[in-house]
C-alpha cells in the first residue's frame, strides 16, 4: 500500500522518521514539485527553521514517473474537470480550491493507484469524491509504522507531535488518536 | 471550460462500441453513460476511464472556452518591475488561490469621469488632478502609502497582500471575476510601494472593461499619471526653487529631508524635477536606500506587534473592501486557508485569528 505525501504530511513526518522516503519499508513517497514547496516557499523559512536539516531526506519518485505520458494526461483532465466549475466538493458545499501541486499529487495517486496522505481538506475531499482514493492523515501513517514494527517511539517523537500544536497544524482523526495511545501507552500532545 | 458529453457517443460510434459495452467496461450502468453524454461530467475515475478507453484526450473532453475567471495583464517592460512569460503563470496560480472568495460577489464600475480615453499629456494631468481630489489630498503635498491605500478603495481595487514567488515586482494587478484586484508584496517597503501602486490603479481604470494588452507606450502613460499623482506641480516647483543654486550634497540632503517629512524616495522627484528643468542633473547614489530603511517594509507595518485584534485592523484599515469579502466568507475559511490568504501562520495563532473575525462580523451586523 503505497502512500503518497503532500507537503502538509512530508512537514508534519519528516522530522519523526527522516528515513521515510529511503526505506522502502515504510511505502512512502512524494513528488519533485512536493520537494520544492518545501524547500522553496518563503513562508515555510520561519514556520519550520528545521526544514534545511531535512531536505536531504525529501527523494522523489522522479521524472519517469512524475511526468509520464499518464500522469501528464490525467493532470490535464483535472485541472480542465475543476475549470468547468461545475465540479462541488459534497462535503463543503465550495467550489474545489487545489493548487497546481495538489493536481499533480491528485493525478499521480490517479495513475498509479496510490492512497495519499494530507491534512489539505480540499485535497482529501476531492480525492474521495472524484477518484475514492485512500487518504490517511500523518498520525494515521505513523500509527501504521508503529503497528509494523518499523518505528520505536521515544521522548524526541512526542515533542515532535507536541511542535504540531504550535505550528497550528490541521487536527487528526479521533480514531487515529485513540489508536496512537494504544500503541504509544502516552497521552497523544498533538491537535 | 465546458464539458463535451457529445464525444463519447462520436467516439463510441467511430470505434464500434456500444453505449451498453461501453458502460460494462467501465464499470458503471448504460443510464450513467448516457447522463455524461446529455451533459453530466463524470467523476475523475470514470473520466480516466473513458480517456482510455476511447483514445482520446482531455482536451477533446471539455471544450475551451474563453477563459474570464482570471486575466493577467500582458504587459510589463518597465525597469525593475518585470513580469516575464514564465512569471504570468507563477503569479496567475497565486491569483487563482483567491479565485472562490470572488466568486458570487458582484463588482463595481469605475466612475465614468475617471475613464481615459487618450494618452496626452494633458489627460494624464486630469485624471491625476481627480485622482487626487477622490482622497481628498491638499494641493501641495505628496501622496503617501496610506493615502494611495485610500485610493485603491475609493476605485474599488480590492489590495491583497502576499509574499510574492518573483522578486522585485512590488505589485501587480489582475482581475478576478471582474474584481479588481492588486496583489502587493509583503517584502516591499512602503517607500517602494507607492509609485507602482499608483501605475497599477492607472492600469485598471484604463483596463476597466476589458483586460487590454499594454504596451510600452501605455506602460509609459501609467508611469506620468502615476507620477502626476504622487507629486503635485506645485511640491516639485518648490524643491527645485530651494535647491538649484545649492551644491549637489547640499541638494541631496535638502532632498532627504523632504522625502523623510514626506514618505517618498528621492529618485521619482528627481526624475519629475529632470523633466521639467532638463538641465537640471544630481546624483543621488545611495541615499534612496539609506532613506529607505527608516520606513518598514509593508509586511511590518500590517504585523506591527504579535496582537491579532491589531493585526486585523491594521488589515482592514490598508484593505477594507477585500476585508469585507473575506468577514463575509469567514465561517467557511478553515485556520488553514486563513492563514495562507494573510501569510501569517508562521507568527499568529489562527485559531484566534478567526474567532476574532468572527466577532468583527456580528460586530458589523449590529
Amino acid at each position: 500500500m503505497v502512500v503518497l505525501c503532500d507537503t502538509c504530511s512530508v512537514l508534519m513526518l519528516i522530522r519523526v522518521t527522516p528515513e521515510m522516503f529511503n526505506d522502502e519499508r515504510y511505502e512512502s513517497v512524494t513528488i519533485r514539485k512536493v520537494y520544492e514547496e518545501f524547500t522553496r516557499r518563503q513562508k515555510f523559512k520561519t514556520k519550520y527553521p528545521w526544514r534545511n536539516i531535512f531536505r536531504s531526506k525529501i527523494k522523489s519518485l522522479g521524472a519517469t514517473i512524475e511526468e509520464s505520458e499518464s500522469v501528464t494526461r490525467n493532470f490535464k483532465l483535472i485541472s480542465n474537470l475543476i475549470d468547468t466549475d461545475t465540479v462541488i466538493n459534497q462535503s463543503s458545499g465550495s467550489f474545489f480550491n487545489l493548487s497546481r501541486t495538489d493536481r499533480y499529487i491528485a493525478a499521480c495517486a490517479a495513475t498509479y493507484h496510490y492512497n495519499v496522505s494530507t491534512v489539505d481538506g480540499d485535497l482529501m475531499d476531492f480525492l474521495k469524491q472524484e477518484f475514492k482514493t485512500n487518504v490517511i492523515k500523518p498520525l494515521g501513517l505513523i500509527n501504521r509504522w508503529l503497528e509494523k514494527g518499523l518505528s520505536h517511539w521515544d521522548d524526541e517523537k512526542q515533542s515532535i507531535i507536541e511542535d504540531w500544536h504550535t505550528c497550528n497544524e490541521a487536527a487528526q482523526d479521533r480514531a487515529d488518536i485513540g489508536k496512537f495511545r494504544h500503541l504509544t501507552r502516552r497521552k497523544y500532545p498533538g491537535p | 471550460m465546458k464539458w463535451e458529453g457529445s464525444i463519447i457517443k462520436k467516439k463510441s460510434d467511430e470505434r464500434g462500441l456500444s453505449i451498453t459495452k461501453l458502460a460494462q467496461q467501465i464499470g458503471v450502468s448504460r443510464q450513467a453513460v448516457n447522463d455524461w453524454i446529455k451533459g453530466q461530467v463524470p467523476k475523475g475515475l470514470y473520466l480516466i476511464a473513458l480517456c482510455d478507453i476511447l483514445d482520446i484526450s482531455p482536451d477533446d473532453l471539455f471544450m475551451k472556452g474563453e477563459d474570464v475567471t482570471i486575466q493577467m495583464p500582458v504587459y510589463r517592460t518597465r525597469r525593475k518591475a518585470k513580469i516575464k512569460p514564465e512569471h504570468e503563470v507563477q503569479l496567475a496560480e497565486l491569483a487563482n488561490e483567491y479565485k472562490n472568495l470572488f466568486r458570487d460577489k458582484s463588482a463595481s464600475t469605475i466612475h465614468p469621469t475617471l475613464k481615459i480615453s487618450n494618452r496626452s499629456p494633458e489627460t494624464a494631468k486630469i485624471i491625476a488632478c481627480k485622482l487626487r481630489k477622490a482622497v481628498e489630498i491638499s494641493s501641495d503635498k505628496p501622496m503617501d502609502y496610506e493615502e494611495v491605500f485610500r485610493l485603491l478603495e475609493n476605485l474599488d481595487i480590492h489590495a491583497i497582500f502576499r509574499d510574492f514567488p518573483v522578486s522585485r515586482l512590488y505589485a501587480f494587478y489582475t482581475r478576478i471575476f471582474e474584481h479588481r484586484v492588486v496583489f502587493v508584496d509583503l517584502k516591499t517597503n512602503v517607500l517602494d510601494l507607492i509609485f507602482p501602486l499608483l501605475h497599477e490603479s492607472v492600469h485598471v481604470i484604463r483596463n476597466d472593461s476589458k483586460m487590454l494588452i499594454v504596451d510600452d507606450e501605455e506602460e509609459k502613460f501609467c508611469d506620468i499619471v502615476a507620477s502626476y499623482t504622487q507629486f503635485p506641480e506645485t511640491y516639485i516647483e518648490q524643491i527645485y526653487e530651494m535647491i538649484v543654486d545649492l551644491d549637489p550634497p547640499n541638494q541631496i540632503n535638502i532632498l532627504k529631508q523632504f522625502s523623510q517629512t514626506n514618505h517618498h524616495a528621492i529618485c521619482g522627484i528627481i526624475k519629475r524635477i529632470k523633466d521639467n528643468h532638463s538641465e537640471f542633473d544630481l546624483s543621488y547614489g545611495g541615499a534612496d536606500t539609506n532613506l529607505k530603511k527608516n520606513f518598514p517594509k509593508i509586511g511590518e507595518v500590517l504585523s506591527k506587534t504579535d496582537d491579532v485584534r491589531q493585526f486585523l485592523q491594521n488589515y482592514q484599515s490598508l484593505s477594507p473592501i477585500f476585508f469585507d469579502i473575506l468577514l463575509d466568507k469567514v465561517e467557511n475559511l478553515t485556520q488553514r486557508k486563513l492563514g495562507e490568504i494573510f501569510c501569517i501562520e508562521s507568527y499568529l495563532d489562527m485559531v484566534s485569528v478567526r474567532d476574532e473575525m468572527l466577532q468583527m462580523k456580528k460586530l458589523r451586523a449590529k
